[in-house]
């Protein structure tokens, strides 16, 4: 009797793993190409199936999964990536501002935004959107977003909206998966991998912060930003999710982010809200700011100003 | 049931506003970096009274080709309202519209070329624009000091580098030209009405470079 059980488990268990292995290849279309230093693509695309989530590895792991992401750009798209998995700053909680007065619509951080961040080109991911509003108007959604013609127009003003890293964050709460989750510098992050696609968080969202992957995003190889950090501008897949991330990879080397370094009428203002000196905590204590849906109790780090 | 309830609507108990995490901030954010974005440039400091920490715009008279115009430029600066024949043609005076500077010397020290004069009359360098302008246009100076008005270059975390007046606004024609938008965004009905077969397409796709 022992025996016949013994067998069955056994037959169960080996036919199980090999079924998974098999899909898990067919799903991500390898033909167990031969590396240059003698491994094979199953091997790293296999231990790549069955990594944890980014919060539970140990450093040794987040090597591990860095070493084996860059081995398959190489692969894949022929190219040389340095994938970072820089930990946020002491003391450091960031804050951006926003100046409308400043704003005159010209896009440029929108565009600055999708070159940095290796969004897909094909479906035109933008993750900072400009509306294009009427005087006098308040409500976002009366805004244009999609206009393309000569600014500023006459009697109109400008305003962009962009993931606002919520302290009190609604997409956090909604994630069944715990792929999304918010660093202690205050970013707002997904686990792009253990993201399963169901989008509760583009639904929690009350900014139309999220962007969804509804196709293989596409970007031109000699495009591609190799500079990336795991939970930022690394190349997404079908079926994840994403949204902005202050970019992450130039944030936390010191840098500003893309958008607040494009805009060429200084209208985006970001720093350190726990740096008392920093232009982030002067436009907080000498401007009227305001924040977007401040009734839902979100908590955005995203202030809009007018001068 | 019902302290279940209670429990959950308080969610984020223990978790503070943004704004009660940064007035209860106690340990002081210091450091010394200055950003490789300006490390090859060199830097002055700028004076003023509203100025509280260290603060720096980028050295820009080496880079204006043949500087020190008063090493050629003996005579005084004649008083013209805009181009002058055969030299400065170029440039414009269309600052403020009647109400700002209309003539050469108001701003250019008559006597020295290579520098220019505050509403005191105090002569200062080209480095030092953020004084003449801050004369008439003293709210956006203080602004600017501060980080409301302006543009930081480099990095977010110590010594602050921001950009000149003069590095955004042209002192001759401030205003901003009308430009077309660097992209466009799509209309949500183009996403919706993707056809299955370019869904299909894309996901058959693999992740290669093209």
């Amino acid at each position: 009797m022992t025996e016949k059980t013994a067998n069955r488990r056994g037959f169960l268990k080996t036919s199980i793993a090999s079924a998974a292995a098999a899909s898990a290849l067919i799903a991500s279309g390898c033909q167990n190409r031969q590396l240059p230093d003698g491994g094979s693509e199953i091997a790293l695309r296999w231990k790549e199936y069955f990594k944890k989530n980014y919060r539970l590895m140990t450093d040794q792991e987040k090597r591990e999964t860095v070493d084996r992401l860059e081995k398959l750009a190489k692969l894949d798209q022929k190219i040389n990536i340095s994938i970072a998995t820089n930990s946020p700053k002491q003391n450091v909680l960031f804050g951006y501002a926003f100046n409308i007065t400043r704003c005159e619509g010209y896009m440029d951080c929108v565009e600055a935004c999708v070159q940095e961040n290796n969004l897909d080109r094909a479906s035109k991911t933008q993750y900072v959107r400009v509306f294009e509003m009427e005087n006098g108007e308040l409500d976002i959604s009366s805004g244009n977003g999609k206009y393309y013609h000569e600014v500023p127009k006459e009697d109109h003003f400008y305003m962009a909206i962009q993931c606002f890293h919520c302290e009190n964050a609604p997409c956090v709460k909604a994630c069944p998966t715990k792929a999304t989750w918010k660093e202690e510098d205050g970013i707002v992050v997904v686990d792009y991998d253990w993201c399963i696609g169901c989008r509760y968080c583009m639904a929690a969202c009350p900014y139309w912060g999220r962007r969804f992957n509804w196709g293989e995003p596409s970007i031109p190889r000699d495009k591609i930003n190799p500079n990336q950090h795991y939970l930022g501008n690394r190349i997404r897949k079908k079926g994840q999710m994403e949204k902005c991330t202050f970019c992450v990879q130039r944030t936390r080397d010191g840098k500003l982010p893309a958008c607040a370094e494009a805009c060429p009428t200084g209208a985006r203002i970001f720093g350190n809200l726990l740096d008392s000196n920093s232009e982030i905590r002067f436009v907080l204590a000498n401007k009227k700011v305001f924040r977007l849906k401040e009734e839902l109790g979100t908590d955005p780090k995203f202030w809009y100003f007018m001068d | 049931m019902a302290l279940f309830a209670v429990t959950s609507c308080n969610g984020g108990h223990d978790q503070k506003g943004v704004i009660e995490v940064i007035q209860n901030t106690v340990t002081p954010f210091k450091t010394d970096i200055i950003s490789e974005a300006v490390i090859n440039k060199s830097l002055v400091a700028v004076h003023d009274s509203a100025v509280n920490r260290e603060l720096f715009v980028r050295d820009r008279v080496t880079e204006i080709n043949r500087f020190n115009c008063d090493a050629c430029h003996a005579t005084p600066l004649s008083p013209q309202t805009s181009q002058n024949k055969l030299t400065h043609a170029d440039i414009n005076l269309a600052h403020g519209s009647g109400k700002g500077p209309d003539k050469c010397d108001i701003c250019h020290a008559p006597d020295n070329r290579s520098k220019l004069k505050t509403v005191g009359g105090k002569l200062i360098g080209f480095n030092e624009v953020y004084q003449l302008c801050g004369d008439c246009h003293f709210q956006q100076k203080n602004d600017w000091i501060g980080g409301a008005h302006g543009k930081v270059v480099g990095s977010w975390e110590g010594a602050r580098v921001r950009y000149n007046c003069a590095d955004c606004h042209n002192p001759h024609q401030p205003g901003f030209p009308k430009r077309w938008p660097a992209t466009y965004s799509l209309p949500d009905q183009d996403i919706l009405s993707i056809s299955t077969e370019k869904l299909i397409k894309s996901s058959n796709r693999s992740n290669q470079g093209y």
